[in-house]
């Protein structure tokens, strides 16, 4: 279902990690410009992870600056500097999480706002791709929708971090460690099944 | 459907569930994009926290010079008060500003998600220019420095639109 993405794409992803690893390794070695350009680089990922608990976009945000406020006073604590992406995902998942639980502020998968699809500018991409790909986000925007709540969140998690933590995972989903691997599955395919009967993949 | 990693064709009646996560991700990126500016926003409410600084308050006028809309914004703090104005520069943003008895403190602009931070310094009069700036949203910090003795701490302004 997948459009095409390079070897260059998923590089990039899996880069992201390790670049920042070394921004906070330049933080602690005395580089104040390293937290910032941290901040800049993991909190896309970040709030994605957040939204992933169906959090309106005004306490996610919260949720995601009080992550880096926990970091800056626990920096000594990352002992490791590649473990820094993990310590953040895990940090901004257990509060998205508590919070999610305490305020009933679950909004789940909204319905997708026609001005939404338009938000982007569309740079350099031919008008005709444009209109494929806007329908195709669409069409995957209704599909999720269309998914357990626990899907949605498995599948919104796991499209942004690399290998999470199963074992906070698990708890979370009320479901055994070794029952995540197969839940993935089982949503994916749920979902191959929406989309079949959206007619998506000839969209 | 694509390969795997390794360049192998994947299985025929496998689906590709690496690709299928990654056409999610994408989906995700455009439709549920963070909020514009948050990534500074973050980087100013570290620095504040970081070096406990003041929060302006902040007073906005919004006015015309000519033909061209000028906005005058005025921060006020325990110890200092700085007024700006923002007006368009062509394709971009200008900033003039004043601080009182500023002369000499350094001025520094943080906008989001572009070049990240601009830097003058007042002149002796309190006076400071910042232009040919991206547009966006954006925080003015000012630090504590030699030239104002009396300013113990840092103070950055709440995110304005230039």
């Amino acid at each position: 279902m997948g459009d095409a993405v390079t070897t260059t794409g998923r590089e990039a992803e899996r880069r992201v990690w390790t670049d920042a690893a070394a921004d906070f390794a330049a933080y602690r070695a005395g580089d104040r410009d390293g937290l910032d350009r941290l901040v800049h680089r993991l909190t896309p990922v970040l709030w994605h992870v957040v939204r992933a608990y169906g959090l309106d976009a005004a306490t996610a945000e919260d949720v995601v600056q009080s992550t880096w406020l926990a970091l800056m006073r626990n920096a000594d604590r990352v002992s490791d500097p590649q473990a820094v992406g993990r310590w953040l995902t895990v940090t901004a998942r257990r509060e998205a999480w508590r919070v999610a639980k305490q305020a009933a502020r679950i909004d789940s998968h909204p319905d997708l706002a026609d001005e939404q699809l338009d938000v982007r500018p569309d740079t350099g991409e031919e008008p005709e791709a444009a209109v494929v790909r806007k329908a195709r986000d669409r069409a995957l925007w209704q599909a999720v929708a269309a998914l357990p709540e626990r899907c949605q969140r498995l599948l919104r998690v796991l499209a942004f971090v690399d290998r999470p933590s199963y074992t906070e995972l698990s708890a979370e989903l009320g479901m055994p460690v070794g029952g995540i691997g197969p839940t993935r599955g089982r949503c994916l395919e749920k979902l191959r099944a929406v989309l079949a009967g959206m007619d998506w993949r000839t969209a | 459907m694509s390969g795997t990693d390794d360049g192998t064709p994947a299985p025929a009646v496998a689906f590709d569930d690496e690709a299928d996560l990654r056409a999610l991700r994408g989906m995700w990126e455009r439709l549920d994009p963070p909020p514009a500016g948050l990534s500074t926003r973050i980087c100013v409410a570290l620095q504040v926290e970081e070096l406990e600084a003041e929060l302006f308050t902040m007073d906005e006028l919004v006015g015309a010079r000519g033909e061209e809309r000028v906005r005058t914004i005025t921060f006020s703090s325990a110890s200092l008060v700085v007024m700006i104005t923002i007006s368009d520069d062509g394709p971009h943003a200008r900033v003039d500003g004043w601080i009182d008895e500023g002369g000499g403190l350094p001025v520094e602009l943080r906008i989001a998600d572009a070049d990240g931070v601009h830097r003058t310094e007042a002149d002796e009069h309190g006076r400071f220019v910042l232009d040919r700036l991206p547009h966006g949203m954006a925080q003015l910090v000012f630090h504590p420095s030699p030239a104002r003795p009396t300013m113990r701490q840092s103070v950055v302004t709440p995110a304005i639109q230039i």
